[in-house]
């Protein structure tokens, strides 16, 4: 098949699903047009993959099929795509099938379904044009798009706080586009194209240009930077991030944390990686991100540890993460590049795993604390199952899919990173273990020892049954909260999401190289461009 | 090719069996007859394959057979392929063997002792997943495959442990494992990217069995005279020490005895924690070409075995005092890898096996007779009421403590042999000492909980011995216990057992170095560390037969050390007095912070409605200020485009 033909169909699939979207009432009609499209979208993403595979043309380029529209002779709309455009695309689709899905199980028929199911097609079609984009006004457009439905989903369904969150949401997002609007405009405005393509060829090919040619062109391209690190987020720009993650509805968070969020690692990919490399003052700013990336794992870690509620717990394990993957995209490794774009889609299930079982403790309890006297699962097996394969998978335990990711990561960033940036991303694999197991012992252990006649070691230090909640020995001013357990556990049919989600992982994990070889980056097509 | 299947079903066949049972079919009359099936049909394997390999090379035994097999690539990238593979040789016939052995028992022996708790088909999973995760360690080829093991063994652990869910103290031991544990894997991980960037594999035969391989990690200089070699080395012996509770990251043992008596036996004495053992015995090589990191190996477990015993003294809880004793023992092996004589540390950990999970299980009867009373000062003179359980612990006793012709005596000999030659007379002479004191500590707890008169009547009166399986399996244990030293040696067949692993360990690591035996010039070794047990053992009878004013007595005369050992050398007090809260602290202290940063939004909407302030009075009300912005802003931009141009 020509790939001019296959890249509007992938374009258009989500377009069409939206525009039928707003025609159909019955938001059961809606669930299965929205999730079968999706699937024939990932089912069209992977058959380009695979055809990529065996189209040796395709694979020895640097992949960007250009096909533009022109509107003007030097603006054209253009889309193009490569594995990795391909791999997110197939993640998009992916990480909306469970978001839809979850959606149709937990959600009852009305208007807030409707908005729900419209607002989550809507990131998809962003993100999916996002990704697909070869020109950079199309680009800057999807990426503004893709945070509209958030901002309206927190402000209309959000907590107490919604209106506050929803603007803090909204003046980070919009300060980071608006930085990444002027960087995009001195480019086109330099250069004389808006093709992403040809813009990245002349920073590259003329370094040493005077004024114009190299510090503008570097100015505009840390200002493009800002933007995506704002999105992704990075250590000091992620005030948005407690407040999004924790008021949206879980259905949306889904995608927005597992998806939406990474899109600041393709948009880093696409725009900067082969720059980082070619020229000076952004190689020099790469360090930066790197030490800002490290800072992030450490503190998301610790501050993660801290949290006294399930959903920040996972926003700010999540956000210690992303430090990780962004190492990855920002270090000068193709392997390591490989494993970032890989973990994009692993850590995105593990997190959109974590944010369904926190939404079922709401459920079962009302409450998301992890502040509760006594295990609040004990009578639920399947709650509690989940819990620890989720956990397990968000710490990286193998052989799940995120364990593989962060691994080939690793291997990547060795010797490609200052050896001072490698040990401090490794303390990742530990602290990330810190605060998810802290989740599941507040959970589902017991609180306060249960049994009268349990003996205690003579020497022990504390007295049976005096024992303090672990955190309340130091944060005395938290007082316990007495959420009586759950005497239910988890619906089946939720039961199954997850143990799908749970099996994928394993499958990502235990058989990388299906996907591995999809998303490999040509060493040829990065070394001709340096 | 049959074996290369038959190896697949040794392995998963716990798996399938863990996954059954925790998943729908949950009728509990069969739920251990499926476990304890596929457990039997990997012991049937494991045996079969021991039975293959264990020829002994150079005496014309056809068996010295090793195997390996491919199954799939796991992951290639940038010239490095990465295959799930499986090798076999004598080191893994007998870890498997010892596995899935003492896992059979412990199978068996659960049904009576898990049949009164809640979670019956969840503890069978959990065990016969950890036996799958054990095996998969055991079995890989190479360094990747083996963390998976390595991992998910921490994993299963960690779910043992934890298994008592309404115990707080349970939660809090399983987290402790796995977060300390997870450290130390920190160093297996580091590792494995440093020899996949540095070497470009990961399989066993590549890195650290491949001499070229060795030298040229070893020509690489890292700090100060160090080479890459040592590093990796190092990084290896971390995670090491982590799973095997070397000092000083094994206060994780002692905590993880909240588990069920079974498990204690089996992960937490037998198998998992030698885990450790087992990767220094694997990659011997590096080790033997690193003098740095095996005298590292040497001190740790002086210190460990040291510490493990001190402890053991005071102690009063059962389980306990048998953790500090697993401890103990694993410093001895690590005595033996340190000082480069792998197959007797292999050999020791073989006896070990048995013993110690005799002693655990029997432990585990009268614990569960007496509704899990622990503390031994409450105990006593139930031999009465349990021979059984009794008999059985006092050979257990008498095989750890070093009385020959039981199994501890051979293995624990053969080290401090290996230590005197290998390393300085100070380290052996202490390493006797641990002896004496492991005779001691082990018979005052079997004068404590067995003989004497009763010192709770109310609990004493409750001492049966119920099930009939527990028992058996306690007999079956004490056989094994007071055979298996004879494997190492006797006069019929000589070294047998480490002669069975010179394939693994070439003559020179073995008992014969430099042309001759070990044991020239050692004789006087033997009788002087019987005479040292049987004066622990008469020193202990002394002490605790009776009621224990002697004791008191001592512990008032000599309370600087016995408050040092009571208080288990302050290790844990380390990590929860100031470790655990300077994190904490740092965690609730950048919490606050960071709600300071998310506050900075704030300032953001100050900075606008200031704004909006400053430019909204520009915006006159009158007809008037509009022309007056008008005019001024119409000649602003004039001169601009006069001055610009």
């Amino acid at each position: 098949m020509s790939y001019s033909i296959v890249l509007p169909l992938v374009l258009s699939i989500p377009v069409l699903t939206f525009a039928v979207l707003v025609l159909v009432r019955n938001t059961n009609h809606m669930f299965v047009v929205a999730i079968s499209s999706n699937i024939v979208l990932l089912g069209v993403s992977l058959y380009v993959f695979f055809e990529r595979m065996s189209h040796t043309n395709f694979n020895t380029q640097l992949s960007f099929v250009y096909m533009g529209i022109d509107l003007l002779p030097n603006l054209a709309f253009g889309f193009a795509a490569d594995g990795i455009s391909m791999f997110f695309v197939a993640s998009a689709a992916i990480l909306g099938i469970l978001s839809l899905w979850y959606a149709a199980l937990t959600m009852s028929t009305g208007k807030m379904t409707y908005y729900l199911v419209l607002g989550t097609q809507f990131m998809i079609l962003a993100s999916v044009g996002f990704v697909l984009s070869a020109d950079i006004f199309s680009f800057y457009i999807f990426w503004e798009l893709t945070i509209i439905p958030v901002f309206f989903m927190i402000g209309i369904w959000g907590g107490a706080n919604r209106f506050y969150h929803a603007m803090t949401l909204f003046m980070y997002t919009a300060a980071g586009t608006i930085l990444m609007l002027v960087g995009m405009v001195l480019l086109y405005v330099i250069y004389g194209t808006n093709s992403m393509g040809e813009i990245l060829s002349s920073v590259i090919g003329r370094t040493a240009d005077g004024f114009t040619g190299k510090y503008i062109p570097t100015l505009a391209l840390m200002l493009i930077t800002i933007g995506f690190l704002v999105k992704l987020p990075i250590l000091p720009l992620h005030g948005w991030l407690k407040g999004t993650y924790t008021e949206l509805p879980t259905p949306a968070v889904i995608l927005v944390a597992g998806f939406i969020g990474k899109l600041g690692i393709y948009g880093l990919y696409r725009m900067n990686s082969y720059i980082f490399n070619a020229n000076e003052i952004m190689s020099s700013g790469t360090v930066l991100i790197m030490v800002l990336a490290v800072a992030t794992i450490i503190y998301g870690s610790i501050v993660a540890f801290a949290q006294k509620d399930f959903k920040s717990l996972i926003a700010y394990g999540s956000f210690a993460h992303i430090g990780v993957i962004t190492l990855g995209v920002v270090s000068h490794s193709s392997v390591a590049l490989e494993g970032a774009i890989y973990q994009v889609l692993t850590h995105g299930l593990a997190v959109a795993g974590l944010f369904i079982i926190a939404d079922q403790s709401e459920k079962l309890t009302g409450s998301t604390s992890l502040r509760s006297v006594r295990g609040l699962f004990m009578n639920s097996p399947r709650f509690t199952f989940f819990l620890v394969v989720f956990a397990m998978a968000f710490l990286g335990l193998p052989p799940m899919g995120t364990f593989t990711s962060e691994l080939i990561l690793f291997i990547g960033l060795l010797g490609n990173v200052n050896i001072y940036i490698f040990i401090g991303a490794l303390s990742a694999v530990f602290l990330s273990a810190v605060y998810a197991i802290f989740l599941v012992q507040n959970l589902i252990f017991a609180q306060k020892d249960g049994s009268p006649e349990w003996s205690m070691p003579l020497f022990s230090k504390t007295k049976a049954g005096a024992l303090p909640n672990y955190y309340n020995k130091f944060d005395s001013s938290e007082e316990l909260s007495f959420v009586e357990p759950s005497t239910t556990d988890i619906p089946v049919n939720v039961a199954v999401l997850l143990g799908v989600m749970g099996v994928s992982l394993l499958a990502l994990g235990l058989y990388p190289e299906a996907l591995m070889e999809l998303i490999k980056v040509n060493p040829l097509t990065l070394r001709s461009f340096l | 090719m049959m074996i290369k299947y038959a190896i697949l079903v040794l392995l998963f066949a716990p798996l399938v069996t863990a996954i059954i049972n925790r998943g729908s079919v949950r009728v509990s009359n069969f739920v251990h007859i499926i476990a304890i099936l596929g457990m039997g049909i990997s012991f049937a394997i494991s045996a079969f394959l021991f039975y293959n390999t264990m020829g002994v090379a150079g005496a014309g035994g056809s068996g010295t057979q090793t195997y390996l097999f491919h199954y799939y690539t796991l992951v290639s990238f940038a010239n490095f392929n990465l295959n799930f593979s499986v090798y076999v040789d004598q080191l893994t016939t007998v870890m498997l063997l010892v596995v899935t052995f003492v896992s059979l028992m412990v199978h068996i022996y659960s049904v009576g002792y898990m049949s009164s708790y809640k979670g019956f088909a969840r503890y069978y999973s959990y065990i016969s997943f950890f036996t799958f995760a054990m095996m998969l360690l055991l079995l890989a080829e190479n360094f990747l495959v083996l963390f998976v093991g390595w991992e998910l063994v921490g994993f299963s652990s960690y779910l043992l442990i934890g298994f008592f869910r309404h115990r707080y103290r349970a939660g809090l031991a399983a987290s402790k494992a796995f977060l300390i544990n997870r450290f130390a894997d920190l160093g297996l991980y580091t590792a494995i990217v440093l020899m996949v960037v540095l070497t470009g594999s990961l399989s066993y035969s590549d890195t650290v069995l491949n001499a070229s391989a060795l030298s040229k990690l070893a020509a690489m200089p890292f700090l100060g005279g160090l080479s890459y070699l040592d590093l990796i080395a190092f990084l290896i012996l971390l995670s090491a020490v982590g799973k095997s509770a070397q000092f000083p990251l094994h206060t994780w043992l002692l905590d993880a005895m909240e588990g069920p008596a079974p498990i204690s036996a089996l992960i937490h004495a037998a198998t998992m924690v030698t885990a450790g053992v087992y990767i220094i015995a694997r990659s011997y090589p590096m080790f033997m070409l690193s003098d740095t990191v095996s005298i590292v190996i040497v001190v740790l477990a002086v210190v460990t075995a040291f510490v493990g015993a001190t402890s053991a003294l005071f102690c009063r809880d059962i389980k306990r005092i048998l953790a500090f004793s697993t401890m103990s023992q694993l410093g001895y092996m690590f005595m033996a890898l340190g000082t480069g004589y792998y197959s007797i540390a292999i050999f020791h950990l073989f006896t070990h096996a048995f013993f110690k999970a005799l002693l655990f299980l029997s432990a585990g009867v009268v614990a569960k007779t007496l509704h899990d009373q622990l503390d031994i000062t409450k105990m006593g003179g139930l031999l009465k009421r349990m021979p059984i359980t009794g008999a059985t612990f006092f050979i257990g006793a008498l095989a750890i403590a070093g009385i020959p012709p039981l199994a501890g005596f051979f293995s624990k000999d053969l080290i401090v042999i290996s230590l005197f030659e290998g390393a300085p007379a100070v380290f052996a002479w202490v390493s006797l000492f641990t002896a004496f004191l492991t005779s001691v500590y082990m018979f005052r707890l079997f004068f404590m909980v067995f003989m004497g008169k009763p010192r709770d009547a109310k609990l004493h009166s409750m001492a049966e011995e119920k099930s009939k399986t527990m028992g058996f399996v306690l007999i079956v244990l004490a056989f094994f216990s007071a055979v298996v030293g004879l494997l190492g040696y006797s006069p019929t067949s000589g070294f047998f057992f480490v002669e069975m692993l010179q394939n693994v360990f070439p003559l020179h690591h073995n008992l014969h170095h430099e042309g001759g035996s070990l044991l020239e010039g050692t004789g006087w070794i033997a009788p002087v560390s019987i005479a040292i047990v049987v004066l622990g053992g008469l020193l202990s009878a002394y002490l605790y037969r009776g009621d224990l004013s002697r004791v008191s007595m001592l512990r008032q005369r000599f309370s600087l050390f016995t408050t040092l050992f009571a208080r288990e050398w302050y290790v844990d007090t380390l990590l929860h007095k100031i470790i655990v809260p300077l994190f904490a602290y740092l965690s609730l202290l950048l919490r606050s912070i960071d709600a300071g940063v998310r506050g900075l939004s704030i300032f953001s909407s100050i900075a606008t409605r200031f704004f909006g302030f400053l430019f909204g009075s520009l915006q006159g009300r009158t007809i008037s200020a509009y022309a007056t912005w008008f005019v001024l802003g119409n000649i602003v931009l004039l001169f601009s485009v006069v001055f610009w141009s």
